[in-house]
């Protein structure tokens, strides 16, 4: 599904990836966004564009529409919230744990957004713990055929 | 000319298709006196892209993740790149694979492994002397 999401980046196999993510740890000269978080930050965010818009995936699994908030200003879209730990079902049992992978707790992550989005019009929509995040592109800012006339 | 077009995109899907991209579902797995459970993190999947399946004692968890994407999505960014999670477990022989419950609720999914009947924690009474 994101096939074409992950064959925009210049790695082409996960080990390489990896080895990639380890120099960067080690040699840190690669200048990187301000606001880049490492890996597996909890939301993790992919995003894309069409002519008409940006679109900005949030996998948020577990997250119901008033735990998960979403802000955007100026140019910075600003996901906030909190997921709470395994409910407490079967109340009174002892409960050991093998395996705690899973993120839980508040988090804050936010994204600089390409220039020309209208903020205004934007509409966020979850399905199967996918938040999209629909933000359409300012009028100016949508290519424009340029129509070549005949001398 | 139209052709050896034709034969180029046969191979890129040819070559999409071998390299579907699996990910490692983030997991809870925590035991019960009566059953093991596993919380998994598999956003995207639907009930019907959901596959698990118990196999010579090997739980098997996989699911393929469904985005209605519009077309000509060009992608800037990616932190998910691929397009499966899949994971899998050796269960003992104490897990009744018969009776395992599965049930996925906005992308996160929780199996019920529950203990055979013979092999349930036993709470022992201490008697006074």
């Amino acid at each position: 599904m994101f096939g074409d999401l992950w064959r925009s980046n210049s790695s082409r196999s996960a080990d390489f990836d990896w080895f990639r993510q380890v120099m960067d740890e080690f040699f840190p000269q690669a200048t990187s966004d301000i606001r880049s978080v490492p890996r597996g930050t909890f939301p993790m965010i992919n995003m894309g564009r069409t002519d008409e818009a940006v679109l900005v995936y949030v996998f948020a699994p577990g997250l119901t529409s008033d735990e998960l908030d979403v802000s955007v200003q100026d140019n910075v879209l600003t996901l906030h919230g909190r997921r709470s730990p395994v409910a407490e079902e079967g109340e009174g049992q002892q409960r050991a744990y093998y395996r705690q992978e899973r993120f839980s707790g508040e988090f804050s992550r936010s994204v600089t957004l390409p220039d020309g989005v209208d903020t205004e019009r934007a509409e966020a929509r979850a399905t199967n713990g996918l938040v999209e995040i629909h933000l359409p592109k300012r009028e100016e800012m949508k290519p424009r055929r340029v129509e070549i006339k005949t001398a | 000319m139209n052709d050896v077009t034709k034969r180029e995109t046969n191979r890129e899907v040819a070559t999409q298709q071998e390299q579907r991209r699996t990910l490692l579902p983030a997991v809870d797995i925590y035991e019960q006196d009566d059953a093991l459970h596993v919380i998994a993190d598999m956003p995207g999947v639907t009930q019907e892209s959901l596959h698990i399946e118990v196999d010579q004692n090997v739980l098997s968890i996989e699911g393929d993740i469904k985005i209605d994407m519009p077309s000509g999505v060009s992608a800037s960014y990616a932190e998910i790149r691929g397009d499966q999670y899949a994971r899998r477990f050796t269960l003992s022989h104490e897990i009744d694979a018969d009776s395992i419950q599965a049930e996925i609720r906005d992308g996160v999914l929780r199996l019920v492994l529950p203990k055979r009947e013979t092999h349930r924690r036993r709470r022992i009474e201490v008697k006074a002397a």
